[in-house]
Protein backbone atom coordinates (compact mmCIF):
# COMPACT_ATOMS: atom_id res chain seq x y z
CA UNK A 1 0.00 0.00 0.00
CA UNK A 2 1.12 3.01 -1.05
CA UNK A 3 0.84 6.17 1.64
CA UNK A 4 -0.67 9.24 1.04
CA UNK A 5 -2.73 12.27 2.07
CA UNK A 6 -5.25 13.97 0.50
CA UNK A 7 -7.21 17.41 1.63
CA UNK A 8 -10.76 18.47 -0.58
CA UNK A 9 -11.79 21.81 0.03
CA UNK A 10 -11.24 21.26 3.77
CA UNK A 11 -12.63 23.78 6.35
CA UNK A 12 -12.06 23.90 10.14
CA UNK A 13 -14.40 26.19 12.02
CA UNK A 14 -14.84 26.13 15.55
CA UNK A 15 -16.71 28.05 18.01
CA UNK A 16 -15.14 29.39 20.85
CA UNK A 17 -16.93 29.03 24.09
CA UNK A 18 -15.83 30.31 26.94
CA UNK A 19 -15.67 33.80 25.12
CA UNK A 20 -19.13 34.82 26.06
CA UNK A 21 -19.18 31.77 28.98
CA UNK A 22 -19.79 27.96 27.70
CA UNK A 23 -23.14 27.88 30.07
CA UNK A 24 -26.15 26.72 29.85
CA UNK A 25 -27.32 29.97 31.53
CA UNK A 26 -26.16 32.18 28.56
CA UNK A 27 -27.90 29.79 26.67
CA UNK A 28 -31.04 30.76 28.33
CA UNK A 29 -30.63 34.07 29.18
CA UNK A 30 -29.94 34.98 25.73
CA UNK A 31 -33.12 33.36 24.84
CA UNK A 32 -35.27 35.58 27.54
CA UNK A 33 -33.63 38.30 27.49
CA UNK A 34 -32.07 38.89 23.76
CA UNK A 35 -33.78 41.97 23.06
CA UNK A 36 -32.50 43.64 25.81
CA UNK A 37 -28.40 43.30 26.19
CA UNK A 38 -27.23 44.21 23.20
CA UNK A 39 -26.19 40.50 21.66
CA UNK A 40 -26.10 39.12 18.38
CA UNK A 41 -29.27 38.36 17.30
CA UNK A 42 -29.19 34.02 17.74
CA UNK A 43 -26.78 32.69 20.44
CA UNK A 44 -24.17 31.18 18.70
CA UNK A 45 -20.27 31.96 19.54
CA UNK A 46 -17.97 33.87 17.51
CA UNK A 47 -16.29 31.11 14.98
CA UNK A 48 -12.84 30.72 14.51
CA UNK A 49 -11.69 29.43 11.15
CA UNK A 50 -8.74 27.72 11.41
CA UNK A 51 -8.18 26.25 7.93
CA UNK A 52 -10.13 27.51 4.89
CA UNK A 53 -10.65 25.97 2.01
CA UNK A 54 -7.71 23.29 1.58
CA UNK A 55 -6.95 21.46 -1.20
CA UNK A 56 -3.72 19.45 -1.11
CA UNK A 57 -2.66 16.36 -2.16
CA UNK A 58 0.83 14.49 -0.85
CA UNK A 59 2.38 11.14 -2.19
CA UNK A 60 4.96 8.58 -1.67
CA UNK A 61 7.98 10.14 -0.61
CA UNK A 62 7.28 13.75 -0.44
CA UNK A 63 8.80 15.59 2.42
CA UNK A 64 6.46 18.72 2.97
CA UNK A 65 7.45 21.53 5.00
CA UNK A 66 4.81 23.87 6.45
CA UNK A 67 5.54 27.85 6.51
CA UNK A 68 3.71 30.43 8.51
CA UNK A 69 3.02 33.21 11.11
CA UNK A 70 1.56 31.86 14.66
CA UNK A 71 -1.74 31.06 14.40
CA UNK A 72 -1.28 30.59 10.32
CA UNK A 73 -2.58 27.04 10.84
CA UNK A 74 0.28 24.70 11.01
CA UNK A 75 -0.30 22.85 13.75
CA UNK A 76 -4.38 22.75 13.32
CA UNK A 77 -3.48 21.03 9.50
CA UNK A 78 -1.09 18.12 11.49
CA UNK A 79 -3.79 17.84 13.58
CA UNK A 80 -6.64 17.47 10.80
CA UNK A 81 -4.44 14.45 8.83
CA UNK A 82 -3.51 13.12 12.40
CA UNK A 83 -7.46 12.94 12.59
CA UNK A 84 -7.87 14.24 15.75
CA UNK A 85 -9.47 17.26 14.24
CA UNK A 86 -12.18 16.22 12.38
CA UNK A 87 -13.28 18.97 9.18
CA UNK A 88 -16.05 21.24 9.22
CA UNK A 89 -17.03 20.12 5.65
CA UNK A 90 -14.46 19.19 3.04
CA UNK A 91 -12.37 16.12 3.06
CA UNK A 92 -9.67 14.54 4.19
CA UNK A 93 -8.27 10.66 2.93
CA UNK A 94 -5.09 9.51 4.54
CA UNK A 95 -3.52 6.41 3.54
CA UNK A 96 -0.69 4.84 5.25
CA UNK A 97 -0.28 4.24 9.26
CA UNK A 98 1.04 7.56 10.99
CA UNK A 99 3.09 8.43 14.24
CA UNK A 100 2.78 11.97 15.17
CA UNK A 101 5.07 14.01 17.04
CA UNK A 102 3.47 16.66 17.76
CA UNK A 103 3.44 16.36 21.67
CA UNK A 104 5.82 13.80 22.88
CA UNK A 105 4.67 14.61 26.34
CA UNK A 106 1.42 13.01 25.76
CA UNK A 107 0.52 10.58 28.31
CA UNK A 108 3.61 10.65 30.19
CA UNK A 109 3.15 10.25 34.19
CA UNK A 110 5.80 11.55 36.01
CA UNK A 111 5.04 9.12 38.74
CA UNK A 112 5.59 5.98 36.44
CA UNK A 113 8.99 4.67 36.27
CA UNK A 114 10.77 5.36 32.88
CA UNK A 115 10.04 1.26 32.15
CA UNK A 116 6.29 1.72 32.99
CA UNK A 117 5.90 4.95 30.89
CA UNK A 118 7.95 4.00 27.96
CA UNK A 119 5.10 1.19 27.91
CA UNK A 120 2.26 3.77 28.71
CA UNK A 121 2.96 5.89 25.88
CA UNK A 122 3.31 2.91 23.32
CA UNK A 123 0.36 1.46 24.24
CA UNK A 124 -1.80 4.40 23.80
CA UNK A 125 -0.22 4.82 20.61
CA UNK A 126 -2.05 0.67 20.17
CA UNK A 127 0.96 -1.31 20.48
CA UNK A 128 0.07 -4.66 21.61
CA UNK A 129 2.07 -6.05 24.89
CA UNK A 130 4.75 -7.87 22.86
CA UNK A 131 5.35 -5.12 21.08
CA UNK A 132 6.02 -3.24 23.34
CA UNK A 133 8.20 -5.50 24.98
CA UNK A 134 10.75 -5.57 22.40
CA UNK A 135 10.89 -1.91 21.82
CA UNK A 136 11.84 -1.05 25.49
CA UNK A 137 15.31 -2.68 25.88
CA UNK A 138 15.97 -0.60 22.44
CA UNK A 139 14.80 2.28 23.98
CA UNK A 140 16.47 2.54 27.47
CA UNK A 141 19.38 1.33 25.07
CA UNK A 142 19.62 4.92 23.01
CA UNK A 143 18.27 6.61 25.61
CA UNK A 144 20.91 5.70 27.84
CA UNK A 145 18.86 5.56 30.90
CA UNK A 146 19.32 2.14 31.54
CA UNK A 147 20.36 2.75 35.41
CA UNK A 148 17.25 5.07 35.83
CA UNK A 149 14.95 2.53 34.38
CA UNK A 150 13.47 1.77 37.34
CA UNK A 151 13.28 5.42 38.53
CA UNK A 152 9.96 7.13 38.88
CA UNK A 153 10.30 10.28 35.91
CA UNK A 154 10.09 13.41 38.81
CA UNK A 155 13.70 11.74 39.62
CA UNK A 156 14.98 12.18 35.72
CA UNK A 157 16.18 15.84 34.89
CA UNK A 158 14.91 17.60 32.28
CA UNK A 159 17.42 16.67 29.73
CA UNK A 160 16.77 12.79 30.77
CA UNK A 161 13.18 13.18 30.31
CA UNK A 162 13.74 14.77 26.80
CA UNK A 163 16.22 11.92 25.84
CA UNK A 164 13.39 9.32 26.65
CA UNK A 165 10.67 11.17 25.10
CA UNK A 166 12.66 11.31 21.90
CA UNK A 167 13.67 7.98 22.12
CA UNK A 168 10.10 6.43 22.38
CA UNK A 169 8.85 8.88 19.67
CA UNK A 170 11.65 7.46 17.15
CA UNK A 171 10.96 3.93 17.93
CA UNK A 172 7.65 4.06 16.37
CA UNK A 173 7.89 3.06 12.56
CA UNK A 174 5.26 4.43 10.23
CA UNK A 175 4.61 5.70 6.93
CA UNK A 176 3.72 9.14 7.43
CA UNK A 177 5.44 11.43 10.50
CA UNK A 178 4.03 14.60 11.07
CA UNK A 179 6.07 16.91 13.39
CA UNK A 180 5.80 19.99 14.82
CA UNK A 181 9.54 21.04 14.73
CA UNK A 182 12.39 19.32 14.38
CA UNK A 183 13.47 17.79 17.46
CA UNK A 184 16.65 17.71 19.40
CA UNK A 185 17.35 16.29 22.67
CA UNK A 186 20.21 16.30 25.53
CA UNK A 187 23.91 17.56 25.69
CA UNK A 188 26.24 17.77 22.64
CA UNK A 189 26.88 13.88 22.75
CA UNK A 190 23.37 12.61 22.47
CA UNK A 191 22.30 15.80 20.48
CA UNK A 192 24.22 14.08 17.33
CA UNK A 193 23.26 10.31 18.11
CA UNK A 194 19.75 11.44 18.49
CA UNK A 195 20.19 14.03 14.69
CA UNK A 196 21.36 11.03 12.97
CA UNK A 197 18.74 8.90 14.74
CA UNK A 198 16.07 10.97 13.65
CA UNK A 199 17.23 11.39 9.75
CA UNK A 200 17.51 7.53 9.88
CA UNK A 201 14.08 7.36 11.04
CA UNK A 202 12.28 10.41 8.75
CA UNK A 203 14.16 8.11 5.83
CA UNK A 204 11.97 5.13 6.62
CA UNK A 205 8.98 6.92 6.62
CA UNK A 206 7.20 7.35 3.19
CA UNK A 207 6.05 10.78 4.26
CA UNK A 208 7.11 13.67 6.19
CA UNK A 209 5.23 16.65 7.12
CA UNK A 210 7.01 18.80 9.55
CA UNK A 211 5.89 22.36 10.73
CA UNK A 212 8.33 24.88 11.18
CA UNK A 213 9.46 28.61 11.52
CA UNK A 214 12.77 27.65 10.92
CA UNK A 215 12.79 28.72 6.98
CA UNK A 216 16.47 27.46 6.25
CA UNK A 217 15.78 23.84 8.38
CA UNK A 218 13.06 23.19 6.00
CA UNK A 219 14.84 24.66 2.68
CA UNK A 220 17.57 22.12 3.79
CA UNK A 221 15.11 19.17 4.56
CA UNK A 222 12.29 18.82 2.51
CA UNK A 223 11.24 18.68 -1.26
CA UNK A 224 8.21 20.13 -0.96
CA UNK A 225 7.52 24.05 1.05
CA UNK A 226 3.74 25.21 1.64
CA UNK A 227 3.11 28.69 3.03
CA UNK A 228 -0.06 29.20 5.26
CA UNK A 229 -1.77 32.39 6.07
CA UNK A 230 -4.61 32.80 8.30
CA UNK A 231 -5.60 28.97 7.06
CA UNK A 232 -5.40 29.44 3.56
CA UNK A 233 -2.56 28.30 1.50
CA UNK A 234 -0.63 31.27 -0.21
CA UNK A 235 2.23 29.16 -1.99
CA UNK A 236 2.89 25.36 -2.96
CA UNK A 237 6.45 25.18 -4.05
CA UNK A 238 8.37 21.88 -5.03
CA UNK A 239 12.19 22.84 -4.30
CA UNK B 1 -18.97 6.34 8.24
CA UNK B 2 -19.20 4.57 11.79
CA UNK B 3 -22.46 2.82 12.71
CA UNK B 4 -23.34 2.19 15.74
CA UNK B 5 -25.73 -0.40 15.88
CA UNK B 6 -25.23 -3.11 18.29
CA UNK B 7 -23.93 -5.83 16.24
CA UNK B 8 -21.37 -3.10 14.59
CA UNK B 9 -20.49 -2.10 17.69
CA UNK B 10 -18.88 -5.40 18.66
CA UNK B 11 -15.90 -5.07 16.75
CA UNK B 12 -14.69 -1.77 18.34
CA UNK B 13 -15.70 -3.08 21.95
CA UNK B 14 -13.42 -5.87 21.23
CA UNK B 15 -10.89 -3.98 19.29
CA UNK B 16 -10.48 -1.50 21.83
CA UNK B 17 -10.73 -4.03 24.96
CA UNK B 18 -6.96 -4.58 25.27
CA UNK B 19 -6.76 -0.84 25.18
CA UNK B 20 -9.09 0.52 27.71
CA UNK B 21 -8.74 -2.51 29.86
CA UNK B 22 -4.94 -1.67 30.12
CA UNK B 23 -5.60 1.85 30.62
CA UNK B 24 -8.12 1.27 33.79
CA UNK B 25 -5.81 -1.41 35.48
CA UNK B 26 -3.10 1.56 34.99
CA UNK B 27 -5.24 3.89 36.60
CA UNK B 28 -6.17 2.72 39.33
CA UNK B 29 -2.71 1.36 39.54
CA UNK B 30 -1.50 5.28 39.80
CA UNK B 31 -3.99 6.18 42.07
CA UNK B 32 -2.68 4.16 44.59
CA UNK B 33 0.97 4.07 43.89
CA UNK B 34 2.83 4.89 47.33
CA UNK B 35 -0.11 3.67 49.46
CA UNK B 36 0.46 0.03 51.41
CA UNK B 37 -2.60 -1.32 51.07
CA UNK B 38 -3.37 -0.06 47.88
CA UNK B 39 -6.36 -0.23 45.94
CA UNK B 40 -7.85 -2.28 49.27
CA UNK B 41 -8.45 1.29 50.90
CA UNK B 42 -11.69 1.63 48.85
CA UNK B 43 -13.06 -1.74 50.59
CA UNK B 44 -11.46 -0.22 54.15
CA UNK B 45 -13.33 3.03 53.49
CA UNK B 46 -16.85 1.38 52.33
CA UNK B 47 -16.44 -1.21 55.82
CA UNK B 48 -15.61 1.56 57.83
CA UNK B 49 -18.38 4.27 56.88
CA UNK B 50 -20.89 0.28 57.14
CA UNK B 51 -19.18 0.23 60.76
CA UNK B 52 -19.67 3.46 61.81
CA UNK B 53 -23.33 3.65 60.11
CA UNK B 54 -24.34 -0.05 61.01
CA UNK B 55 -25.15 0.46 64.91
CA UNK B 56 -26.84 3.91 64.91
CA UNK B 57 -29.29 3.16 61.55
CA UNK B 58 -30.49 -0.05 62.38
CA UNK B 59 -31.32 1.09 66.08
CA UNK B 60 -33.16 4.33 64.16
CA UNK B 61 -35.38 2.15 61.60
CA UNK B 62 -35.50 -1.01 64.25
CA UNK B 63 -34.05 -3.47 62.32
CA UNK B 64 -31.41 -6.16 63.54
CA UNK B 65 -28.06 -5.00 63.32
CA UNK B 66 -26.78 -7.90 61.26
CA UNK B 67 -29.50 -7.86 58.70
CA UNK B 68 -28.79 -4.27 58.56
CA UNK B 69 -25.64 -4.56 57.68
CA UNK B 70 -26.59 -6.83 54.94
CA UNK B 71 -28.66 -4.00 53.47
CA UNK B 72 -26.42 -1.31 54.02
CA UNK B 73 -23.28 -2.75 53.06
CA UNK B 74 -23.97 -3.60 49.35
CA UNK B 75 -26.58 -0.49 49.53
CA UNK B 76 -23.13 1.53 49.72
CA UNK B 77 -21.09 -0.84 47.15
CA UNK B 78 -23.84 -0.29 44.82
CA UNK B 79 -24.18 3.23 45.00
CA UNK B 80 -20.71 4.06 45.07
CA UNK B 81 -20.51 2.11 41.94
CA UNK B 82 -23.44 4.48 40.26
CA UNK B 83 -22.21 7.78 41.88
CA UNK B 84 -18.44 6.75 40.74
CA UNK B 85 -19.15 6.18 36.94
CA UNK B 86 -22.03 9.37 36.72
CA UNK B 87 -19.68 11.78 38.67
CA UNK B 88 -16.06 10.61 36.50
CA UNK B 89 -18.28 10.94 33.15
CA UNK B 90 -19.17 14.48 33.62
CA UNK B 91 -15.40 15.53 33.83
CA UNK B 92 -13.96 12.69 31.38
CA UNK B 93 -12.91 14.58 27.96
CA UNK B 94 -11.77 17.33 30.16
CA UNK B 95 -9.70 15.27 31.97
CA UNK B 96 -8.53 13.56 29.34
CA UNK B 97 -8.28 16.35 26.61
CA UNK B 98 -4.48 16.36 25.87
CA UNK B 99 -5.25 12.63 24.66
CA UNK B 100 -7.86 13.87 22.67
CA UNK B 101 -6.55 16.31 21.22
CA UNK B 102 -3.38 14.29 20.17
CA UNK B 103 -4.31 11.22 19.28
CA UNK B 104 -7.36 9.36 16.86
CA UNK B 105 -8.96 7.12 19.51
CA UNK B 106 -12.61 7.23 19.00
CA UNK B 107 -13.76 9.47 22.01
CA UNK B 108 -16.00 6.47 23.41
CA UNK B 109 -12.85 5.17 24.50
CA UNK B 110 -12.16 7.53 27.07
CA UNK B 111 -15.94 6.61 28.91
CA UNK B 112 -15.42 3.21 28.83
CA UNK B 113 -11.97 3.01 30.41
CA UNK B 114 -13.92 5.13 33.16
CA UNK B 115 -16.84 2.23 33.05
CA UNK B 116 -14.34 -0.79 32.92
CA UNK B 117 -12.00 0.86 36.07
CA UNK B 118 -15.43 1.14 38.41
CA UNK B 119 -16.43 -2.57 37.24
CA UNK B 120 -13.08 -3.99 38.16
CA UNK B 121 -13.44 -1.60 41.73
CA UNK B 122 -17.00 -3.03 42.26
CA UNK B 123 -15.86 -6.50 41.43
CA UNK B 124 -13.18 -6.13 44.12
CA UNK B 125 -16.02 -4.64 46.84
CA UNK B 126 -18.06 -7.33 46.12
CA UNK B 127 -15.78 -10.44 46.91
CA UNK B 128 -14.35 -8.53 49.99
CA UNK B 129 -18.03 -8.21 51.11
CA UNK B 130 -18.60 -12.09 50.20
CA UNK B 131 -15.95 -13.11 52.48
CA UNK B 132 -16.40 -10.42 55.17
CA UNK B 133 -20.07 -12.10 55.38
CA UNK B 134 -19.06 -15.48 55.25
CA UNK B 135 -16.14 -15.29 58.10
CA UNK B 136 -19.05 -13.66 60.41
CA UNK B 137 -21.39 -16.77 59.50
CA UNK B 138 -23.83 -15.04 56.77
CA UNK B 139 -24.56 -17.86 54.21
CA UNK B 140 -24.42 -15.75 51.13
CA UNK B 141 -22.87 -16.75 47.79
CA UNK B 142 -22.01 -15.13 44.58
CA UNK B 143 -24.90 -15.63 42.14
CA UNK B 144 -25.56 -16.25 38.52
CA UNK B 145 -28.75 -13.00 39.16
CA UNK B 146 -25.62 -11.13 40.27
CA UNK B 147 -23.59 -10.91 37.76
CA UNK B 148 -26.67 -10.51 35.30
CA UNK B 149 -27.68 -7.54 37.54
CA UNK B 150 -23.87 -6.30 37.28
CA UNK B 151 -24.23 -6.31 33.44
CA UNK B 152 -27.47 -4.65 33.12
CA UNK B 153 -26.45 -2.10 35.34
CA UNK B 154 -23.06 -1.13 33.58
CA UNK B 155 -25.07 -1.45 30.33
CA UNK B 156 -27.38 1.10 32.15
CA UNK B 157 -24.62 3.04 33.21
CA UNK B 158 -22.42 3.33 30.34
CA UNK B 159 -25.26 4.47 28.31
CA UNK B 160 -25.79 7.18 30.73
CA UNK B 161 -22.71 8.12 30.91
CA UNK B 162 -21.21 8.44 27.68
CA UNK B 163 -24.40 10.72 27.08
CA UNK B 164 -23.82 13.07 30.19
CA UNK B 165 -19.98 13.23 29.27
CA UNK B 166 -20.98 14.94 26.06
CA UNK B 167 -23.41 17.33 27.41
CA UNK B 168 -21.29 18.14 30.00
CA UNK B 169 -18.81 19.04 28.13
CA UNK B 170 -21.13 21.43 25.98
CA UNK B 171 -22.52 22.96 28.80
CA UNK B 172 -20.29 23.22 31.83
CA UNK B 173 -22.88 23.81 34.28
CA UNK B 174 -24.76 20.35 33.90
CA UNK B 175 -21.95 18.80 36.03
CA UNK B 176 -22.49 21.35 38.98
CA UNK B 177 -26.42 20.46 38.38
CA UNK B 178 -25.51 16.57 37.69
CA UNK B 179 -23.06 16.61 40.93
CA UNK B 180 -26.29 18.57 42.98
CA UNK B 181 -28.74 15.89 42.16
CA UNK B 182 -26.33 12.56 43.04
CA UNK B 183 -25.85 14.25 46.48
CA UNK B 184 -29.86 14.81 46.95
CA UNK B 185 -30.79 11.20 45.28
CA UNK B 186 -28.17 9.47 48.24
CA UNK B 187 -30.83 10.16 50.69
CA UNK B 188 -34.25 9.61 48.15
CA UNK B 189 -32.07 6.08 47.25
CA UNK B 190 -32.43 3.25 48.90
CA UNK B 191 -29.24 3.22 50.20
CA UNK B 192 -29.31 3.19 53.79
CA UNK B 193 -32.97 2.15 54.04
CA UNK B 194 -35.33 -0.26 52.59
CA UNK B 195 -38.50 0.12 50.67
CA UNK B 196 -41.08 -1.66 53.55
CA UNK B 197 -43.69 1.22 53.84
CA UNK B 198 -46.58 0.86 51.22
CA UNK B 199 -46.64 4.43 51.04
CA UNK B 200 -42.92 4.61 50.07
CA UNK B 201 -43.65 1.99 47.68
CA UNK B 202 -46.97 4.31 46.15
CA UNK B 203 -44.77 7.14 46.48
CA UNK B 204 -43.67 9.06 43.23
CA UNK B 205 -40.49 10.16 44.68
CA UNK B 206 -39.37 6.70 44.77
CA UNK B 207 -40.92 4.94 41.32
CA UNK B 208 -39.53 7.85 38.95
CA UNK B 209 -36.00 7.31 40.48
CA UNK B 210 -34.54 4.98 38.06
CA UNK B 211 -31.09 4.22 40.69
CA UNK B 212 -33.87 2.55 42.95
CA UNK B 213 -34.59 -0.09 40.84
CA UNK B 214 -30.68 -0.50 40.50
CA UNK B 215 -29.62 -0.43 43.66
CA UNK B 216 -32.88 -2.62 44.66
CA UNK B 217 -31.98 -5.31 42.31
CA UNK B 218 -28.05 -5.46 43.32
CA UNK B 219 -29.35 -5.37 46.85
CA UNK B 220 -31.74 -9.01 46.50
CA UNK B 221 -29.62 -10.82 44.07
CA UNK B 222 -27.10 -10.29 46.76
CA UNK B 223 -28.95 -11.45 49.57
CA UNK B 224 -31.90 -13.15 48.91
CA UNK B 225 -30.36 -14.30 45.38
CA UNK B 226 -33.22 -13.11 43.86
CA UNK B 227 -34.60 -10.68 40.80
CA UNK B 228 -37.32 -8.85 40.10
CA UNK B 229 -38.09 -9.16 36.56
CA UNK B 230 -40.13 -6.29 36.62
CA UNK B 231 -37.99 -4.13 38.01
CA UNK B 232 -34.99 -5.43 35.96
CA UNK B 233 -36.90 -4.85 32.43
CA UNK B 234 -37.71 -1.09 34.21
CA UNK B 235 -33.69 -0.73 34.46
CA UNK B 236 -33.55 -2.13 31.01
CA UNK B 237 -35.81 -0.51 29.30
CA UNK B 238 -34.35 2.95 30.07
CA UNK B 239 -30.77 1.40 29.41
CA UNK B 240 -32.13 1.09 25.69
CA UNK B 241 -33.90 4.44 26.06
CA UNK B 242 -30.24 6.07 26.55
CA UNK B 243 -28.55 4.04 24.45
CA UNK B 244 -31.14 5.52 21.87
CA UNK B 245 -30.43 8.72 23.01
CA UNK B 246 -26.35 8.34 23.10
CA UNK B 247 -26.32 6.67 19.99
CA UNK B 248 -27.49 10.29 18.15
CA UNK B 249 -25.54 12.58 20.09
CA UNK B 250 -22.57 10.71 19.25
CA UNK B 251 -23.19 10.49 15.56
CA UNK B 252 -23.74 14.11 15.35
CA UNK B 253 -21.57 15.37 17.81
CA UNK B 254 -18.99 12.79 18.30
CA UNK B 255 -16.30 14.77 15.99
CA UNK B 256 -16.99 18.40 17.32
CA UNK B 257 -16.09 17.09 20.98
CA UNK B 258 -12.57 18.22 20.58
CA UNK B 259 -13.86 21.58 19.71
CA UNK B 260 -15.58 22.23 22.95
CA UNK B 261 -12.81 21.19 25.10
Amino acid sequence: MTASIELQDLCIRYPIYGFRSKSLKSLILNKTIGGIIDIPGDYSSPEIVALNGINLSISENERVGLFGHNGAGKSTLLRVIMGSYHPSSGKIIVRGSISSMINLTLGIDENLTGVENIELRLRILGFSPRMVKNSIAEILEFSELEDYAHLPMRTYSSGMVMRLLFSIATSIDADIVLMDEWLSAGDINFAKKAEARLNNYLKKASILVIASHNKEMLDSLCTRIIELEHGSIVSDKNL
Amino acid sequence: MQKYLLIEMMPLFIKNFQYWNYLALNEIKQKYRRSILGTLWISLATTISILGIGPIYSVLFNTRLSDYFLIVSIGLVSWNYISAIIGESCGVFITNSGMIKDTSLPIETYCYVVVWRNVLLLLQNLIILYLIFNIFGFRIFPNIKLVLVIIVSTFFLSNLGILLSLVCTRFRDITQIVDAVMKLLFFMTPILWVVKDTRLEESLLVKLNIFYYVVDLFRNAFINDSISLNHLSIVVSFSLFFAFFKYMALKKYKNRVVYWL
